[in-house]
């Protein structure tokens, strides 16, 4: 790495490409020069994008269309208005969770509360069992232990209203639970109606992006494999460069290449196909390079055909 | 068993991964739906998805269909009849006009 900033970007000069440089980072120069890191085309790294799509969207740099463009946008739009559709019915989820928490609740209350009646009434039953079989059994009943016996029966009573009171509450609470449940639900189906939609654009338009793709990059495919040609040490291109190419650097050993149809059956070095694709995008905006594979940037921004800016190369 | 449903593409990777990690508990496969095992690992997958995916997942809980027991006679005896008619071109409204058959705007109506 260059340590002056005025060496790290090309062409000299300019302030926009010094101050990008300054940022150090791949991030912070994109930031800087308001390129989007997603490009492709905007940064030169060591981990390439698939060359697919470096060629696709060096072809769109280069103005081409496809067939499928006015679909797309179509699709765009009607995506668009769904996913507008979605978020304005907004997130059921929660609604839809309380919903359910609430019915379980209220199913398990009358559950415990027939339950606890259940027991009530057995043990009420017992009770008055006993005091009948008391007050039939003899006259030597013990008074007091007769009117405990009534007073235990009338605890056990009130108890057993008070339990059934709370087991009809409870019952009412059900149903109403599983109307508000059935409800959400209702809504909730509607909603996924339209997000079954959203999906379905979503790999609709998947699908024309990457038909589109591939046709793009093969398209381009010729020129590319002419562009990797110019980074080889004999061309005439590098050999104005000078012969001493460092380790590593975009000609050498990098380029065994092996070109055949189109893209599927490159081989070769992928930073090299890389830098090839942004070279035939003849691109107007800077870009973004963080490998150490040029020995200044004026070399970069000849190979490149674009303004260049280096970072993050210690 | 459990009816797992995805309604966005993150939703059907997870499903994807989960179905891939968990043949033993994924009863079936559909695309973007699944039916999990009715046990508590099911649940607890199920209960993932919801997690991380929130309204983009759908799980119902699914029993196996009685024609015998979860509706009357004559709505089944119908669909037999139905499809042993005579001429494939007669559709159901007309050949349950016909023969006494359950009329569908009213089977619409009737929940089981």
């Amino acid at each position: 790495m260059t340590e002056r900033l005025e060496d790290r970007f090309a062409p000299a000069g300019s302030a926009a490409l010094r101050r990008a440089a300054a940022e150090g980072t791949v991030d912070g120069a994109c930031a800087a020069l308001g390129l989007d890191p997603e490009d492709p085309l905007a940064t030169l790294t060591e981990e390439p994008p698939s060359l697919w799509r470096a060629l696709a969207a060096a072809a769109r740099e280069r103005g081409r269309e496809h067939r499928l463009d006015d679909e797309r946008r179509r699709l765009r739009g009607e995506l668009e208005a769904v996913v507008a559709d979605v978020d304005a019915a907004g997130d059921a989820s929660d609604a839809l969770t309380a919903a359910r928490r609430r019915a379980a609740a209220a199913d398990a209350d009358v559950d415990r509360l027939r339950e606890r009646a259940a027991t009530l009434r057995g043990r009420l039953t017992q009770a008055r069992e006993g005091t009948d079989a008391d007050t039939g059994d003899g006259s030597d009943v013990d008074a007091d232990a007769e009117s405990a016996a009534e007073a235990t029966v009338d605890a056990l009573q009130a108890e057993f209203a008070a339990a059934t009171r709370a087991l009809s509450e409870a019952e009412t609470e059900r149903v109403a639970a599983e109307q508000a449940l059935a409800r959400v639900a209702e809504r909730s189906r509607s909603v996924r109606d339209a997000r079954e939609r959203r999906l379905r654009l979503r790999d609709a338009l998947a699908n024309r992006r990457r038909e589109a793709r591939r046709d793009l990059a093969r398209e381009l495919y010729p020129a590319f494999a002419d562009a990797v040609e110019a980074f080889r040490p004999d061309t005439e291109h590098v050999a104005s460069e000078g012969s001493a190419a460092p380790d590593g650097s975009l000609t050498g050993d990098s380029l065994a290449v092996r070109f055949g149809d189109g893209p599927e059956s490159f081989g070769g070095d992928a930073v090299v196909a890389h830098a090839a694709a942004v070279r035939v995008a003849r691109r107007n905006d800077p870009v973004v390079v963080a490998v150490d594979r040029f020995s200044s940037p004026e070399e970069a921004r000849e190979r490149l055909r674009a303004p260049v800016v280096f970072v993050g190369l210690d | 068993m459990l009816l797992v449903v995805t309604y966005s593409c993150g939703a059907r990777t997870t499903l994807r991964n989960v179905c891939r990690s968990h043949g033993d508990t994924v009863v079936r496969r559909f695309g973007r739906a699944a039916l999990f095992a009715e046990t508590e690992l099911g649940a607890f997958l199920a209960c993932r998805l919801r997690a991380k995916h929130g309204a983009d997942v759908q799980v119902e809980r699914t029993e196996p269909f009685n024609e015998f027991e979860a509706v009357r006679p004559a709505v089944h005896e119908a669909a037999v009849a139905y499809e042993d008619r005579d001429a494939a071109s007669t559709p159901y409204a007309k050949f349950a006009a016909g023969d006494d058959h359950p009329d569908p705007a009213a089977m619409r109506d009737v929940e089981l």
